[in-house]
Formats: C-alpha cells, structure tokens, sequence
C-alpha cells in the first residue's frame, strides 16, 4: 500500500521538498548565492586605475566642496564641543562600480561590484558624487547590496547645516526627493537650506551633505515637513566610495535631574 | 529532435529548464539594459516566470511554484518584508484556475494580456502591504502605484512573449510526453 503509493509521488514529493527547502535557504541567507553569482557574472573587467580613482574622487570633492563650506561655517560658529566631527572623512574610501540596480520598483537599492574580499562591511557608509547615497546591509565576497536613502523603509538622522535644527529625512520611493521631518514645530528653515546628516546618527557619520531644502509644508502634523531635494543623481549612479563606519553605540546616559539614585 | 529523447531523461531536462528558467529571471530582475526599462522600471521577471508555471498546472503545484519564487524574490531585497508572498501566490491561484474553466487559449496575445492583469494585481497587493506596515501616505502610495503598476505590466506584457510563450509550450511539451 504504501510502497505503491509512495512509488507513485515519492519522486514528486522529494523534488518538492529540495525546491521549497532551496528557495527558503535564499531567503532566509538574503539571496546571498543569487548576487554573488550575478556580481561574478557581471563584474565589470578590471579595477579603477588610479587617474580614474583620482578624478572620480576630484569630482565629488568639487560639487560636495560648496555645500561643505556653508557647513564648515555654521559649525565654526558654535560654541559648543565639536569633537565628533573630527573623524568625518578621514578615513580610506573604497571605489567600486554600480553592476545592480533594484529587483522591484518599490524598493530603491542597488548593488556594487566590491565586497567583503575589498573590506567591505555591513554597516558601511556609501557616498556618490554629491553626498550620502546610502549603507551597505548585505555583503558577499564580490558584491554588496546597498539601501539608497530614497528608500521607504529607510530612515535618517539629518539636520539643517544653517540653523542646527535636527529631524529625520524619511525616503519616497523617489530617486530624486525625500521628505524632511522636524523634530520641533516651529523650526527655522528656508527653501534652499542644506541639509546633512544629525550629528546624533548612530548610522552614519555626521556632516555627510545629502541635499536643499525645495520646499515647506508647516500645516503637516505633528511637526513640520520639508521636501528635499537629493544632490546625489541615485538614479544614474555609475561609481560609488563605500567608506567603512561603526555605528555608534547608543548611549543613554542619564541627565543629572533624571538620576533618581543620586538623590538624598 | 526531442522525440528521440530517453524516456529516462525528460525529467531530468525539465528540471534542469524549470531551475535554469528560474536562474535566469533572478539575474534579469538585476539587470538594467537601455531599452529594456520604462521610466526606470524593469518587467516583473519573475511573476512572468510564476504566470508561465502556472498555466494549465494543477493548483497545488502552481501555489507550491509560486511560494519558491516569492521566496527567492524577497531574499534579493534589502528587507524581506513587505513579502512578494501573497501577491504571487493569488497570481498563480487564478492562473491555474483559470486553466480549468478553459478561458485560456494557447495564443501568445491572451498570455500576454493575462501578464498584464495579473501584474497589476501584485502591483497593488503590494502597495496594500506598504499601506498596511504604514510605510507610506495612501496619497504616496496610489501615485506611486500608478507609475509603478502601469511602467511594469506594460513592459511585462511585451517581453511575456519572449519569456512566457517558450516556457509554456515546453511545459505543455512535456505533459504531452507524460501523457503518452
């Protein structure tokens, strides 16, 4: 009885079995063999010599130049402690090349041509010609995936470079605009503010340019939104430097007036 | 040429095109070629693989299909969730039902409108879910639907042909052998 049955669907169900298995194992490790095999498939022949490196990194340096100065500026003024923008760009930068864009149009991310083999970690910080493009959150030993900040489900510390006002910049799905929340409902903001990343991100370094303000909306609740307009060209990104970052710890450490255990 | 084939080794064929077939959408859905994109967008790979697959199957093979490339296609993006699950799994239910109520002609044209509605249907399962994890404004989201939905069942419907037609016909090759 059962050896006849299982002569009859014994092969299917074994197939079965080994397709479901196989197709959960991809998930389950993000696709990883998938995008490793197109990054070797499609890996583009050689690397960066070092006059393209240079005038790759001349070229950013340039545009971003403009946008750092208004930056350096504001920051000069404080009176504050600045000690954590001290290690901002700093550090090596890893060129590689955009070989993937996005598998679904309601996602904005793309994959580049380096990998763990070229030092990349998750985590990584990836800048374009312009400013922040995004962070690395899948890497394998040829290629890395990387979400764009434009993408829904992508959220960024972010603050105004002129007036020092924090909120979060919140992707729509759009390659060329993402929305601003303020943090406080009365924020002094004009159209044409620059906007950088929050000296208080834990995922990425502080004073990264990301784009200007092109418009305001004060009615919205709870707090004002802002409409930004990305300097990056993220939909027609050929090269970018990945540069490695440790997120910060988060630390909350309590204010004086809020530790209980020190009172008499 | 295929009539001389072993009968041992048709199995073996058919899972070697099914997985190939498979790979290949996989690697097409990070490729962008000019020419190959509206607005940016590109076809819906691998929901015209899973449309192919199910055509004429019987449901539980269809659903079963259909979970493996959800599955696959949610390990390429950078969040699993919101899933490509319930879209593809309703796709593949209607198309394997539509089969048994003999609405389905083996004309390329109905296979290519067939990908149409069927796209249109996982476009909008899919703005549903960002509706739902509150990922997005429904005014956000019916635009983006719009541009998205539209951009990606037109062009999956014109390269269905290509993709869907050669799939189908071996499929169909294949249970005439089984048949026999």
């Amino acid at each position: 009885m059962f050896r006849r049955w299982w002569q009859r669907y014994g092969m299917t169900l074994i197939f079965i079995g080994v397709g479901l298995s196989a197709a959960l194992f991809l998930r389950q490790t993000q696709g990883g063999a998938i995008q490793e095999f197109y990054g070797l498939f499609f890996r583009r022949q050689g690397n960066l010599t070092a006059a393209e490196t240079e005038i790759l990194l001349q070229n950013s340096k340039l545009r971003e130049l403009q946008n750092r100065v208004e930056e350096l500026e504001a920051q000069n003024q404080q009176l504050q402690d600045l000690l954590d923008y001290r290690q901002t760009l700093q550090t090596e930068a890893i060129a590689a090349p955009v070989i993937g864009r996005s598998a679904d149009a309601w996602w904005q991310q793309i994959i580049i041509g380096q990998g763990s083999q070229a030092g990349i970690k998750v985590g990584d910080t990836v800048t374009g010609i312009g400013g922040l493009v995004g962070r690395v959150v899948q890497v394998t030993p040829h290629s890395s995936r990387v979400a764009l900040v434009s993408d829904l489900n992508q959220q960024v510390g972010v603050m105004l470079s002129r007036s020092r006002f924090q909120g979060y910049l919140r992707g729509q799905n759009d390659p060329q605009q993402a929305q601003m929340v303020f943090y406080e409902k009365v924020p002094d903001v004009e159209v044409g503010d620059m906007v950088t990343t929050s000296n208080l991100s834990t995922l990425y370094a502080p004073g990264l340019p990301i784009g200007r303000i092109a418009a305001i909306d004060f009615n919205a609740g709870p707090a004002p939104i802002a409409t930004v307009e990305l300097t990056v060209p993220l939909g027609s990104l050929e090269w970018v430097l990945v540069a490695p970052f440790e997120p910060k710890p988060l630390n909350f450490e309590l204010q004086p007036e809020q530790d209980v255990s020190q009172t008499p | 040429m295929f009539r001389k084939l072993p009968r041992g080794a048709l199995p073996w064929i058919n899972g070697l095109v099914s997985v190939g077939s498979l790979l290949l959408c996989t690697q097409l859905l990070l490729l962008r070629i000019p020419g190959m994109t509206i607005l940016g967008f590109s076809p819906q790979w691998l929901l015209m693989w899973v449309i192919a697959w199910s055509v004429k199957r019987e449901m539980i093979y269809a659903l079963l299909g259909a979970i493996a490339a959800a599955w696959i296609h949610d390990s390429l993006m950078v969040s699993a969730l919101p899933s490509h699950l319930p879209g593809f799994v309703l796709v593949a239910y209607f198309v394997s039902r539509w089969r048994q109520q003999r609405y389905l002609q083996e004309d390329f044209i109905i296979l290519a409108l067939l990908v149409f509605v069927m796209t249109l249907a996982a476009e909008v399962i899919m703005a549903f879910q960002y509706l739902l994890w509150g990922l997005g404004s429904p005014g956000m989201l019916w635009g983006e639907l719009q541009r998205i939905g539209l951009a990606t069942a037109i062009l999956s419907s014109l390269w269905a042909p290509l993709l869907c037609t050669p799939l189908v016909r071996w499929w169909d090759y294949v249970r005439m052998l089984d048949r026999q």
